[in-house]
């Protein structure tokens, strides 16, 4: 063998590193590439999360008005007379509780209206607490409710119109 | 030749290991990093803030952070496993401390004054230290009874208004360069056309950002302007470099047409205000509703009652109060973990 010339052995040993190398390569994109994709998933159910949050309290819906569940085209809670961020209108979550039938909102009883109204491409569910006297005004579910540790909660403090205070919780899967 | 393979075989497998540990080197293990948990509870304070204002209880509640704790956990507003923390900028605090550089009989007649006291609304309580001018205690603002030559104070002084505010009650009687600077006074050779007879203001504030404006509009509830203030009319041919400070002054000008003044306030440094004595015959309800309103201005404005956490976010609400004396404040709310 001349001096500088690769043995068999040599070139086969080569050809090993190099497959190492790119097999390593090959496995570590494989093993984040299943994480990358639920990261980017859950950050989406953030963001929607927060958009739904700020569209029901801080938009009035439309028509800004609505005062029936039938003139509705989008939801939102916000008193559109006094218009001001966290205000959000009794009026309007009593006309909501319309579509619950004990105290549930659930499948065949509006979430799926509700859903439509949000036009949100996640499931969700929706509660709004009276925090001055911790009664439960909206419940909003679907028939299936998946909890697992990449659940989105976001929680909203609000003002009523009528005075006292409120939980808005808004979760996505 | 066997030996050769094999010294060759472990120098491919030193290699192998030296690069995947180069490889782990650039290429990092990924990890995914986020920050809604901090972006939640900075969103939290804000909602929390804006409903307060919402249901006019902010106002309340920025000045008694007890009251605002008990209040978020009994309503559950804030979960009880967060820390809550909350302070005001620029609002009179509720308990002023004033190192004061003044008699004893003075303190006791300030104390007398000072009793009893509400703003906006609010009770305002006062704790009077003693002072010197070198070195000054820890205080909100600093109140000197009497006139001294400034000028050796300079320094003191001025590293004191970074942070508090001066109130000098006296009859200048040689205008040092201490009072100069710090209270933006001049001389005259000119004396008054005519005898002195009453102090009145010398003009109206164009806006809530004259310098003018926040005493002004405390005194003009609290001031009668009709009153004979013939202890507080010791001219010392004292006037202001800029009469736009000027607050008070006496009815008459000098013959060169000058405004002698009997209250100049002066921001160039700090707060300063120069009053010329008024206590010679004891503080009447006048008097006293000008040394209030001067003491409110000049106070350092700044609470907290922020506590050492590891993580939180503050969030930040300017509200305003013209009830008795004109405030713009800051009203900050943090939550964090403990």
């Amino acid at each position: 063998m001349m001096k500088g010339e690769l043995s068999f052995v040599e070139y086969i040993a080569s050809i090993g590193v190099f497959i190492s190398f790119v097999a390593y390569i090959f496995f570590l994109l494989l093993r984040y590439y299943p994480l990358y994709v639920q990261e980017m998933e859950n950050e989406r159910k953030r963001l929607e999360a927060y958009q739904i949050s700020e569209l029901l309290i801080n938009d009035p819906g439309d028509p800004a008005n609505w005062n029936s569940l039938d003139s509705v085209k989008r939801l939102g809670f916000s008193d559109e007379t006094n218009n001001k961020t966290n205000l959000i209108s009794f009026a309007k979550i009593s006309k909501m509780r319309d579509l619950q039938s004990n105290d549930l909102c659930a499948p065949n009883h509006g979430y799926e209206w509700v859903k439509s109204k949000i036009d949100s491409e996640f499931d969700f569910s929706l509660i709004l607490l009276n925090l001055t006297n911790q009664q439960l005004l909206i419940n909003c579910f679907p028939s299936k409710v998946i909890v697992t540790p990449s659940n989105i909660t976001v929680r909203r403090i609000v003002a009523f119109d009528t005075g006292g205070y409120g939980e808005l919780i808004v979760q996505m899967w | 030749m066997k030996n050769k393979g094999f010294v060759f075989l472990v120098e491919m497998i030193t290699t192998a290991i030296i690069l995947f540990i180069t490889f782990n080197f650039f290429f990092p293990s990924i990890s995914f990093k986020h920050k809604w948990d901090e972006a939640l509870l900075s969103l939290l304070s804000r909602d929390v803030i804006l409903s307060l204002e919402r249901n006019k209880e902010l106002y309340k509640y920025s000045f008694d952070f007890s009251g605002l704790k008990d209040f978020l956990y009994t309503n559950r507003l804030i979960p009880s496993s967060l820390i809550v923390w909350s302070g005001t900028e620029n609002a009179i605090k509720k308990e002023i401390t004033i190192a004061c550089d003044c008699p004893d009989d003075a303190i006791n007649d300030l104390k007398n004054s000072l009793r009893n006291v509400k703003v906006n609304g609010r009770v305002i309580s006062f704790v009077i230290i003693p002072s010197g001018l070198q070195p000054i205690p820890k205080s909100d603002v600093l109140l000197i009874w009497g006139y001294k030559d400034l000028t050796p104070y300079h320094d003191s002084l001025l590293n004191y208004l970074k942070n508090g505010g001066v109130v000098e009650i006296s009859d200048i009687a040689n205008l040092d360069n201490g009072h100069r600077e710090i209270f933006g006074l001049t001389t005259t050779n000119s004396f008054p056309v005519a005898p002195i007879s009453y102090l009145e203001f010398s003009r109206k504030p164009e806006n809530s950002r004259d310098i003018i404006y926040e005493t002004w509009k405390y005194l003009s509830a609290n001031f009668n302007q009709n009153y004979q203030f013939s202890n507080f009319l010791n001219y010392k041919r004292i006037i202001a470099q800029d009469n736009k400070k000027v607050l008070l002054k006496s009815n008459v000008n000098t013959a060169n047409n000058e405004i002698i003044p009997a209250v100049v306030l002066n921001d160039k440094y700090g707060k300063a205000v120069w009053v010329a004595n008024f206590t010679e015959n004891g503080i009447i309800d006048e008097e006293k509703s000008i040394l209030l309103s001067l003491l409110f201005w000049a106070s350092n404005k700044h609470e907290t009652n922020k506590l050492s956490i590891s993580s939180g976010y503050e969030n930040s609400y300017i509200n305003v109060n013209n009830q008795d004396f004109f405030e713009v404040y800051a009203f900050n709310l943090g939550i964090g973990s403990p």
